[in-house]
């Protein structure tokens, strides 16, 4: 598995916009009926904005997608009752710890909120006390609740690179996206036609989908 | 020696609970705990496992009256089961005798002039020496049933427990079955 190749689909693209498939040098004089790209760093850049577009719309809104791992980071120490920090997509694995800096044990989640915040009351009726009642967590409307004294919470988020992101396998989506970037100062209809392809391959993405068809059959 | 999370771990597989059960079944250890202390002491051949040792003593007051809170940090005592423990004074080669009522017919205390005699007086053993309605003083030994901690729970009786506290936490799987039926 392997992500996408900068240079192999900036070639693409360039055949793409310029109607001829084997072209994989840029030409100033790009078909008319596509428009002109006077410089090949817009397409770059809108390679880039389509990478980051399959990745935030394809991989990470939804828990369990395989090729949202990468993108999980922690987020700072939580408490009983701080929010959610903002994240590009469904919150993933939730770990517990005692002191807030090592120790950090995956928590299990608790089946209500009123589980957790009336712990406490109870912690005196066991014999262990609240320790015993420790590694529990619940989110709730965008608030994280726990026993134990710190939690941390992994999130989906994404950080532009010089690289691309998205899988390999995944290119025709990624050319679709990039497609719908670009300024059209010609005929709208090529990019039109690549927003289409776009909406039509995403579910297969959101799905886990690892092979999609290739773009002109998309 | 069973902790908290180890025992409501094997009732929520037991029952096939979701895992956030377990908080809700921790708080119940100590119901399923009392169920067990009752049963063993209802049985006079497994009655031994949850008796207080017999270093635990306590002295007797001027009235021959001891408070069995005394001894609850340690030992929280089954005083509905008093009777079928063994309680001991050094004057005596027997145990203290349990009766039911305070006093004893004349016949009766002739024939057991070697026994002293104790009852329950609300919270504390009373204790008495009918052969001269004398009170009983110095320090009297118990092995009497009590209703363990976790931690104080014997090996044998952790099956019995955990099939306990599965009984005790049946509504609670009841709940969850309801509410997986309307998801």
């Amino acid at each position: 598995m392997a992500t996408a190749n900068k240079a192999r689909l900036l070639s693409r693209l360039i055949a793409l916009l310029s109607g001829r498939p084997n072209d994989s040098t840029f030409s100033p004089t790009v078909n008319g009926e596509n428009g002109t790209f006077s410089n090949d760093d817009e397409l770059a850049t809108a390679l880039m904005d389509g990478d980051a577009m399959v990745v935030t719309l394809g991989y990470l809104p939804k828990a369990g997608h395989p090729l949202r791992a990468p993108f999980m980071q922690p987020s700072a120490n939580l408490v009983s009752g701080d929010a959610v920090p903002k994240s590009l997509g469904e919150a993933g694995k939730v770990e517990l710890s005692v002191n807030g800096n090592n120790g950090w044990q995956p928590g299990k989640k608790a089946t209500s909120k009123a589980d957790i915040i009336n712990s406490e009351a109870l912690a005196n009726l066991i014999e262990g006390g609240a320790v015993a009642l420790r590694g529990f967590y619940f989110i709730e409307d965008g608030y994280f609740y726990t026993t134990s004294p710190y939690g941390r919470i992994y999130l989906p988020q994404f950080e532009k690179t010089n690289a691309l992101q998205a899988e390999e396998s995944h290119e025709s989506i990624i050319l679709a996206a990039t497609m719908m970037q670009l300024h059209k100062n010609g005929s709208n209809a090529k990019f039109a036609e690549a927003e289409q392809r776009f909406y039509r391959l995403l579910p297969a993405v959101l799905s886990g989908e690892m092979q999609l068809p290739n773009y002109e059959n998309a | 020696m069973l902790n908290e999370f180890q025992a409501a771990e094997l009732v929520r597989r037991e029952l096939n609970l979701p895992e956030g059960a377990n908080l809700r079944i921790i708080p119940l250890i100590g119901r399923a705990l009392e169920l067990v202390a009752n049963k063993i002491a209802n049985n006079s051949l497994r009655r031994h496992l949850l008796l207080t040792p017999k270093t635990v003593t306590l002295s007797l007051d001027g009235d021959g009256k001891a408070a069995l809170n005394a001894i609850d940090s340690n030992f929280k005592i089954l005083s509905e089961k008093i009777e079928f423990g063994v309680i001991r004074h050094a004057d005596k080669p027997f145990p203290l005798q349990f009766i039911r009522e305070q006093r004893l017919s004349p016949l009766k205390r002739a024939s057991r002039g070697d026994f002293y005699y104790f009852w329950m007086d609300g919270a504390d053993l009373q204790t008495k020496n009918f052969a001269d309605e004398n009170a009983i003083t110095g320090d009297i030994t118990l092995q009497i049933p009590f209703i363990p901690k976790l931690s104080q729970l014997p090996a044998e009786l952790e099956q019995e427990f955990i099939s306990n506290l599965c009984d005790v936490c049946a509504g609670i799987a009841k709940d969850y079955r309801a509410d997986a039926k309307k998801k």
